[in-house]
C-alpha cells in the first residue's frame, strides 16, 4: 500500500456571506496525494484550490469531513500539521524590515530550533537557494526572484515532508519561475510529497503525475495527464480539461 | 506557546526599532513636545514672576510731592496723559497695561472719601496682573493713612486692620511637587502611552494581511495566541517607551538648569524611589491595557488604512479623560470614588499625587486594577479576533 502523505475525505468549506448568503467554496472534495510525487490541482480561478490549501495547511477549518497531513489531523492536531508543511505562495510575503537571514532565523526559531542548529539551518537553506550575496540585505530592497529564494528557504527550513505551492510562479518573470519550477523538481526528486495548485497548462504537463481537476469547489476529474485525455477524448491537457469545466464551450 | 510569544516579540521588535515612524512617532515626538512645552511654561512663568514694572499711563495730578514720589518709584513705568480718556485709550491699544486717575489731593481734615479711576483689560493677563498690583499698593496706602488717622486720635493705630489674616501654605514644595511641570506631566504620560503605540499598531496587525505576511505566519507552528501575545508585549514597550520619554525630556531639561526654566523647577528634581516604583506600576498596566486594546482593534481592521480610521477615533476616548485630568481640582471631584474606578483618569490622577510625592492608596489601586482587567479582556479579545479565520484573512 502506497503512503498517504495528504489525505481528505469528503472535505467542505462553507463561507457565509451576509449578502451572498452561503458559498461552498469546497464541495465534498476527497482525493491523496504520495511521496515523491507531484500532485497537480488544476482548475480555473475561484475553484477551490486555495481555500483547499489553506484548509490542509491549517490556516482554515473545514466546515466538514476530515483531512489528515502525515497522519496528523489539521483540525486536532494544528501545530504538528504545520511542522510537516512547508507553503509557498505568490500572496506569502516576506518582512520588509528584515533582512534575508533574519527572515530565516524568525521562522527557524519558531519551528523550535536554537543555537548552533538554528544557524545551521540558515546557513543550508542560504546555501541551497544560492542566496549568500543578498542574504544580509533587508528583504525590501530585494528584487522578485531574490524574494523568492528567500521565500523558498523559509517553506524548507524545518525539512518538511510535504510541500504546498499554491500558485507559485503566478506574476514571476519566466527566470524567477524556472527558479520555482526546479525547486519543485528537486523536492519531488527528494522524496517528498507536493502538492502544486495551479491553472497553467504547461507547468502540469512538464511536473504533475497525478491531477485533481476542481471546478467550483467540486472534484470534476482525476487521474494522470494520459487517463485525462482518454477520459475525455482528447488530444491535449488543455483540452480535456476545457471539455470538463466547460463541456458548452467557452462564452467569448 | 511561550516559544512563539518569545519569536514574535523579538522579530517585532527589531522590525519596530527600524521603522521611523516608530523612532518618530514613540521617541522623537515625545521629547519634541514636552521640551516645547516646559520652554513655553518657562516663558511664561518667567514673564509673570519677574520683577517687572507696572505699565501706567497716569493722569496728571496737582499734587506736586506725590508726582515725584511715583515717578521715582522703580515699581512703575509711567506714562503720564492729561486726561482719563486718554489713559484709557493708552490700555485699550495694549500701549499700556493699565490707566489710573488719583483723585486730587485732600483739603486738611477732610472727612470725605476720595475716588481714584483705575482703568483695565480683563481679557489681557498683564493688564490684570498690573491692576491687582496697583490695587495692592492702594490698599497698602489705605492702611497707612487710616492708621495715621487713628492715630492722630489717640487710637492704636493697628486697629485700621481688625482682622488679619495668617497665611500658611502647606503644598508640597520637595521636588517635582514643586514644580508648576507636575500638573501637566501625567496628562503627557498618558497621551504618549498610547499615540506612541498607535503609529505603528496599524502596521503591526493590519499591515501583515495587507502584506500577506500574516498568512506565512500562521502556517508556521506558532499558535495564533502566541502571535497576539507577542505583538502586545512589543507594542508594550513601544508605548512604555514613549512614555517614559516624557518624563526623561523632564528631567533632562531640569539637569539642565536653563534659565528660562529656573521658575518650572525651584525645589529640584527629586522623587522618591517608592514613588518611581508605584508611577512604573501604574504605567505598566496602563500600557498594557492601551497595547491590548488597540492590538484588538488593528486585529479586527482589514487593512492599516481602517485600523487607522479605528484608532483615530479611539483616540478621543483617552484623549477626554486625560484632558479631564487637568481640570478635575476645579470640579471638586478629584478624590470621587468613581474617579478611582474610571481608566484612564485615575491613572493621570493618581500619577500625579505620585509625582507630586502623595500618592493615593485608593487611585494607585484603582489604576492598576482597572487596566489589569482591561488589558487581560482586551487580550481574550484579540487571542478571539487572532482564531477567527474570517477575520485574521480578509483583507
Amino acid at each position: 500500500m502506497r503512503l498517504r502523505m495528504v489525505e481528505t475525505e469528503n472535505v467542505v468549506k462553507i463561507f457565509r456571506d451576509p449578502k451572498r448568503g452561503d458559498i461552498r467554496a469546497v464541495d465534498g472534495v476527497t482525493f491523496r496525494a504520495h511521496p515523491g510525487k507531484i500532485h497537480g490541482l488544476l482548475g480555473v480561478n475561484g475553484a477551490g484550490k486555495t481555500t483547499l490549501m489553506r484548509i490542509l495547511s491549517t490556516v482554515i477549518r473545514p466546515t466538514e469531513g476530515t483531512a489528515k497531513v502525515c497522519g496528523f489531523d489539521v483540525v486536532n492536531q494544528g501545530p504538528e500539521v504545520r511542522n510537516s508543511i512547508g507553503f509557498l505562495s505568490t500572496t506569502t510575503a516576506l518582512y520588509g524590515r528584515l533582512t534575508g537571514r533574519e527572515m530565516l532565523e524568525y521562522f527557524a526559531g519558531l519551528y523550535g530550533f536554537s543555537g548552533v542548529e538554528l544557524k545551521q539551518r540558515v546557513d543550508a537553506a542560504i546555501a541551497r537557494t544560492n542566496a549568500e550575496a543578498f542574504a544580509d540585505q533587508l528583504c525590501d530592497k530585494l528584487s522578485t526572484g531574490q524574494k523568492q529564494r528567500i521565500s523558498i528557504g523559509r517553506a524548507t527550513i524545518h525539512d518538511p515532508q510535504v510541500l504546498f505551492f499554491d500558485e507559485p510562479t503566478a506574476g514571476l518573470d519566466i527566470l524567477a519561475a524556472q527558479t520555482i519550477i526546479g525547486f519543485i523538481e528537486q523536492m519531488r526528486d527528494l522524496g517528498k510529497t507536493v502538492l502544486l495548485s495551479t491553472h497553467i497548462m504547461s507547468e502540469v504537463e512538464r511536473l504533475c503525475e497525478e491531477i485533481t481537476i476542481i471546478h467550483h469547489g467540486r472534484i470534476m476529474g482525476e487521474g494522470t495527464i494520459d487517463q485525462l485525455k482518454s477520459q475525455t477524448g482528447q488530444e491535449t491537457l488543455e483540452k480535456a480539461f476545457l471539455s470538463i469545466v466547460a463541456p458548452e464551450g467557452v462564452a467569448l | 506557546m511561550k516559544l512563539g510569544v518569545q519569536q514574535v516579540f523579538l522579530k517585532e521588535l527589531r522590525e519596530m526599532a527600524r521603522d521611523k515612524r516608530v523612532l518618530q512617532g514613540a521617541l522623537v515626538m515625545p521629547v519634541f513636545i514636552i521640551a516645547l512645552f516646559v520652554l513655553l511654561m518657562g516663558v511664561i512663568s518667567s514673564s509673570i514672576t519677574e520683577s517687572r514694572p507696572v505699565s501706567l499711563a497716569l493722569v496728571e495730578t496737582d499734587n506736586q510731592e506725590l508726582r515725584e514720589q511715583l515717578s521715582a518709584a522703580k515699581e512703575f513705568e509711567i506714562t503720564w496723559v492729561e486726561s482719563m480718556s486718554q489713559a484709557e485709550a493708552l490700555v485699550r491699544e495694549k500701549a499700556v497695561n493699565v490707566g489710573l486717575k488719583l483723585p486730587p489731593a485732600s483739603a486738611p481734615g477732610s472727612m470725605e472719601p476720595l475716588t481714584a479711576e483705575l482703568a483695565l483689560r480683563k481679557d489681557e493677563p498683564l493688564s490684570a496682573i498690573d491692576a491687582a498690583r496697583v490695587r495692592a499698593i492702594i490698599d497698602a496706602n489705605n492702611k497707612v493713612a487710616v492708621g495715621m488717622m487713628l492715630e492722630s486720635q489717640g487710637i492704636n493705630k493697628e486697629l485700621a486692620e481688625p482682622i488679619r489674616i495668617k497665611e500658611t501654605d502647606l503644598s508640597v514644595k520637595e521636588g517635582l511637587g514643586g514644580s508648576q511641570i507636575v500638573d501637566l506631566l501625567p496628562y503627557l504620560i498618558v497621551l504618549w502611552a498610547f499615540y506612541g503605540g498607535m503609529s505603528i499598531v496599524a502596521d503591526l496587525v493590519a499591515g501583515e494581511k495587507e502584506r500577506g505576511t500574516m498568512e506565512t505566519l500562521l502556517i508556521s507552528p506558532v499558535r495564533r495566541a502566541a502571535v497576539a501575545l507577542g505583538k502586545i508585549l512589543a507594542l508594550m514597550v513601544v508605548c512604555f517607551v514613549s512614555a517614559m520619554t516624557t518624563l526623561i525630556g523632564v528631567f533632562s531639561l531640569g539637569l539642565l538648569k536653563l534659565e528660562i526654566t529656573k521658575n518650572l523647577f525651584p525645589s529640584g528634581l527629586s522623587i522618591s524611589f517608592a514613588n518611581v516604583v508605584i508611577a512604573l506600576g501604574m504605567l505598566i498596566a496602563l500600557v498594557a491595557f492601551f497595547s491590548a486594546l488597540m492590538v484588538a482593534v488593528s486585529a479586527y481592521a482589514r487593512n492599516i488604512r481602517e485600523a487607522q480610521t479605528y484608532l483615530g477615533a479611539l483616540s478621543f476616548l483617552v484623549l477626554l479623560p486625560a484632558v479631564f485630568s487637568q481640570v478635575i481640582g476645579f470640579t471638586g471631584a478629584e478624590n470621587a470614588k468613581w474617579v478611582a474606578w474610571t481608566p484612564i483618569l485615575n491613572t493621570a490622577v493618581g500619577l500625579r499625587g505620585v509625582i507630586k510625592g502623595e500618592p493615593d492608596l485608593m487611585l494607585v489601586t484603582g489604576s492598576v486594577v482597572s487596566s489589569l482587567v482591561l488589558a487581560f479582556l482586551f487580550l481574550r479579545i484579540a487571542m478571539q479576533l487572532f482564531r477567527r479565520e474570517e477575520i485574521v484573512l480578509r483583507v
